[in-house]
């Protein structure tokens, strides 16, 4: 082994640089991953967002002097017929709110001299029966939606300990201690809900429901998203349904009906850019590994060939297959090893200057641990493949073959 | 050649190894390369990418606001008319709508479907080169006077009037007659400037209902196109000339500014900058594609170094007898780089062919669109060649520089006896 220790520098080299980005990779998709199986509060599986359009003046089917009492009225009538359809079950209006719509607007509370900001959200109370958002204690979206109705807000239970690990809990909170920002009258709550997340990557999940006045015609008519939910045993072909009525049934007054969308597809097209991340990592992470075998079984081939009359010897002192291979793939374990705390220092430093993704932090030792051992498990898998090939031949030499020069 | 031939002969696997190794790694390379260049490359309708600045969006700040705060989106057909109105540095200017809206498309009784609907003005059709297989763009005098003339797509016409040839007929869009005036080759999606289904003048389209700031800020995005790469600089100046100017009155009027942010663009910096309220960065973005570019080098020569190595060990006898009849080192070297760079050539234009093969066939998937109308030139740029050449040169001198000039030096005497 000592012997050879010019490529084995260079292997050990490449050891590290590979290592070091599968940790990165490996890092990002763990983080993601993980990230992507906890629960994100709401519920946007059968959920559709409908899209009406306001006629204009050049339309022959525009109706002039249309007053905003009327609108709002138009606007409530197509939610109406909505919800007579025995395949919808919740229908809801709300303005920057939708799950994955990309809003980061911000609302402040604060209890005592504690304060903090989250996502702010503003629906009509059906909106929690639409993507079912929950209680803490496994209050239903009904519960939730009468709440709302009696002008109550619902804030996140992290709301106030996401940031400040030392605040309370909006649960453990008493009544009539929360106020707005910037205002001295304290605020009704209601139940405090599940935390509801920004979408299906981030951590952010405070998160404040307002209902109050949604109801007033000029409310009404400034919320845009019309979002229904259908029930789970009859969706199927509901976008044809709905767009068959599109100028029918949804044509009222001024509004009429554009398009349906599914939350899926719009799920799919916010998250698209980091779907294209998580694949060209995991292609990387192929390449790299891919690298390393191929490298592996190049120069291990090399060296098996250079050291036939050894492996000869060897076999001939009584070595047996088993150790004959066993002796070189060690030699590629040893190698790994030798890498590996190099690498995992690097790791360190990256993770500590924050070159790394977010998951409750960056540098968090047991993550660091558990990626670095990804790592070295998929490289050991990689050494071991690359190797064997060559050492499946250097098992095969004859002594006697091998031998006869000397 | 023949003794390169005969040489990869002699040890097959490790030649085998380092064929693959190399085209595999020009294959990843190439990827990442043309996943950047469907964003820059100049490809039907946006043919002219290398000749267009975009601003996107403007910035604007208040005097009621404080220093750091500022306002960002598209701006309105005032500003745009302020802006960029009779630019004499340029060719020509498009104003449209930043976003395409969902319209509903349809003959009267008839179901509707969702189409991408852009509004734009009439110069949008010099600036972009959409394909027209029927008719014409509306002119400049329909958008002036608001007439509902619309430009549709080769399979919206399809889906609405089941044929093609429907130049002069009418279809309602969101419920309003508009007379289709030319009918135009489907776009991708990867043209992501000129995409939609349909086109209508802006000014049908009710674009100054939703102003904001003042009537500064609006819906419209613009693009400039220059009679030549080298006139940015003078459209730039005379850009900031104007904006000068419209910063004076403004803030003179109702205390508005607005923050130039370097803009305009060109394509480069446009498809790289994702905030609006902050200035470029293109160093910071070479510097990480530069990262990945030497991540996918590196790794793959250090293996395929250790592979020349080996086969140059091979040889070394053969060195000695060169260098006995009096070759120098710096020859040997260059020879012994000069065959690997072969080897190195054959094995990238295999990586090549097959990454050109793999986003033509797969390229929905690789550019994430979900239409399939990949285009030679959107991934066969002269560049293309170019780059997988210098990417061929760069790794063949990782790979092999070293082991040749090495087994070069090696001993005439050591070489020949074998002892090394």
């Amino acid at each position: 082994m000592l012997n050879e220790w010019r490529s084995n520098v260079w292997i050990v080299i490449e050891f590290i640089i590979v290592s070091v980005v599968l940790w990165y990779i490996s890092d990002y998709l763990f983080a993601t991953y993980s990230m992507a199986n906890r629960p994100k509060g709401f519920d946007s599986e059968h959920c559709y967002l409908l899209t009406l359009h306001d006629l204009t003046s050049q339309s022959p089917k525009f109706i002039e002097n249309r007053t905003i009492e009327q609108k709002a009225e138009d606007l409530r009538e197509i939610m109406e017929r909505l919800r007579r359809r025995p395949e919808i079950e919740a229908v809801s209006l709300s303005i920057n709110s939708y799950p994955y719509n990309g809003s980061d607007s911000e609302i402040s509370f604060g209890y005592d001299s504690i304060r903090n900001s989250g996502l702010h959200r503003v629906a009509t109370a059906d909106f929690v029966k639409v993507f079912r958002y929950e209680g803490i204690n496994g209050e239903t979206p009904e519960q939730l939606a009468k709440e709302l109705e009696e002008g109550k807000i619902l804030l996140s239970d992290n709301f106030f300990t996401y940031s400040n690990a030392k605040a309370l809990r909006v649960s453990e909170i008493g009544p009539d201690r929360i106020y707005l920002d910037n205002d001295t009258s304290f605020i009704q709550t209601g139940t405090p809900l599940k935390p509801v997340r920004y979408d299906d990557f981030h951590k952010w999940s405070v998160f404040a429901l307002f209902s109050r006045e949604t109801e007033s015609p000029q409310a009404m008519l400034w919320m845009s998203e019309l979002c229904i939910r259908v029930r789970p045993d009859m969706d199927k072909d509901i976008i044809q349904t709905l767009m068959k009525e599109a100028q029918t049934q949804f044509h009222v007054g001024n509004f009429v009906l554009n398009d349906v969308e599914s939350f899926d597809s719009i799920r799919q097209q916010y998250h698209q850019g980091d779907y294209d991340r998580r694949r060209n990592y995991l292609v990387g992470m192929g390449f790299m590994m891919l690298n390393i075998f191929l490298g592996l079984l190049g120069t291990f081939w090399f060296r098996t060939q250079q050291r036939v009359q050894e492996v000869a010897l060897r076999k001939v002192n009584g070595a047996t297959d088993r150790s004959v291979s066993g002796r070189l793939v060690s030699e590629g374990l040893i190698l790994l090893a030798a890498a590996t705390p190099i690498a995992v220092c690097i790791d360190a430093i990256l993770a500590k200057y924050e070159f790394n993704e977010w998951l409750d932090g960056y540098l968090v030792w047991s993550h660091l641990a558990v990626n670095a051992a990804i790592t070295f498990v998929l490289m050991a898998l990689m050494v071991v493949a690359g190797i064997l090939f060559p050492a499946w031949r250097a098992m095969k030499i004859q002594p006697a073959e091998a031998l006869k020069d000397e | 050649m023949k003794q390169i031939l005969n040489e990869l002969r002699q040890q097959p696997l490790v030649s085998l190894i380092s064929i693959v190794g190399t085209a595999l790694s020009i294959f990843l390379i190439m990827l990442v390369v043309m996943l950047q260049q469907v964003k820059v490359a100049d490809f039907a309708p946006e043919s002219n990418r290398s000749r267009m600045l975009h601003w996107k969006f403007a910035s604007i700040r208040h005097t009621s606001w404080g220093e750091d705060a500022s306002s960002n989106g598209p701006m309105s057909s005032s500003t745009i008319k302020a802006l960029f109105g009779d630019l004499e540095s340029a060719e020509a200017v498009t104003a449209y709508k930043s976003f395409c809206d969902v319209s509903s498309a349809a003959l009267p009784g008839e179901t509707p479907i969702a189409v991408k609907m852009k509004a734009t003005d009439a110069n949008f059709f010099r600036v972009f080169d959409l394909d027209f297989i029927a008719g014409e763009p509306f002119s400049q005098a329909s958008f002036e006077s608001s007439l509902p003339e619309i430009v549709i797509s080769e399979s919206v016409a399809r889906s609405v009037f089941k044929t093609t040839d429907v130049v002069g007929r009418e279809m309602l869009l969101d419920l309003v007659p508009f007379k289709v005036t030319g009918v135009v080759k489907d776009v991708s999606r990867l043209a992501d400037k000129a995409y939609a289904e349909v086109w209508v003048p802006y000014t049908t389209a009710g674009v100054d209902r939703n102003n904001w700031n003042n009537g500064h800020m609006g819906l419209l995005s613009a693009t400039i196109l220059a009679r030549h790469k080298n006139d940015f600089p003078e459209i730039r100046h005379e850009l900031d000339r104007r904006l000068a100017q419209i910063n004076t009155t403004m803030k003179a009027a109702d205390g508005f500014e607005f923050i130039s942010h370097e803009r305009p663009y060109d394509q480069e910096t446009d498809v790289a900058t994702l905030y609006a309220n902050l200035n470029p960065d293109m160093a910071k973005v070479r510097r990480s594609s530069l990262i990945v570019y030497a991540i996918l080098l590196i790794v793959p020569a250090i293996n395929l170094s250790s592979m020349t190595r080996s086969r140059m060990r091979r040889r070394i006898a053969e060195i000695g007898v060169r260098r006995a009849f009096g070759a120098t080192v710096s020859r040997i070297t260059l020879t012994l780089i000069y065959e690997n760079l072969i080897v190195t050539l054959v094995a990238g234009a295999v990586g090549l062919l097959l990454c050109v093969v793999f986003s033509w066939l797969c390229g929905s998937y690789l550019f994430s669109v979900s239409d399939s109308r990949i285009s030679a030139e959107m991934i066969l740029q002269w560049s293309t060649f170019g780059l997988a050449m210098m990417f061929c040169f760069i790794l063949n001198l990782l790979c092999s520089a070293l082991p040749a000039w090495k087994s070069a030096r090696t001993g005439i005497v050591e070489s020949l006896s074998g002892t090394r």
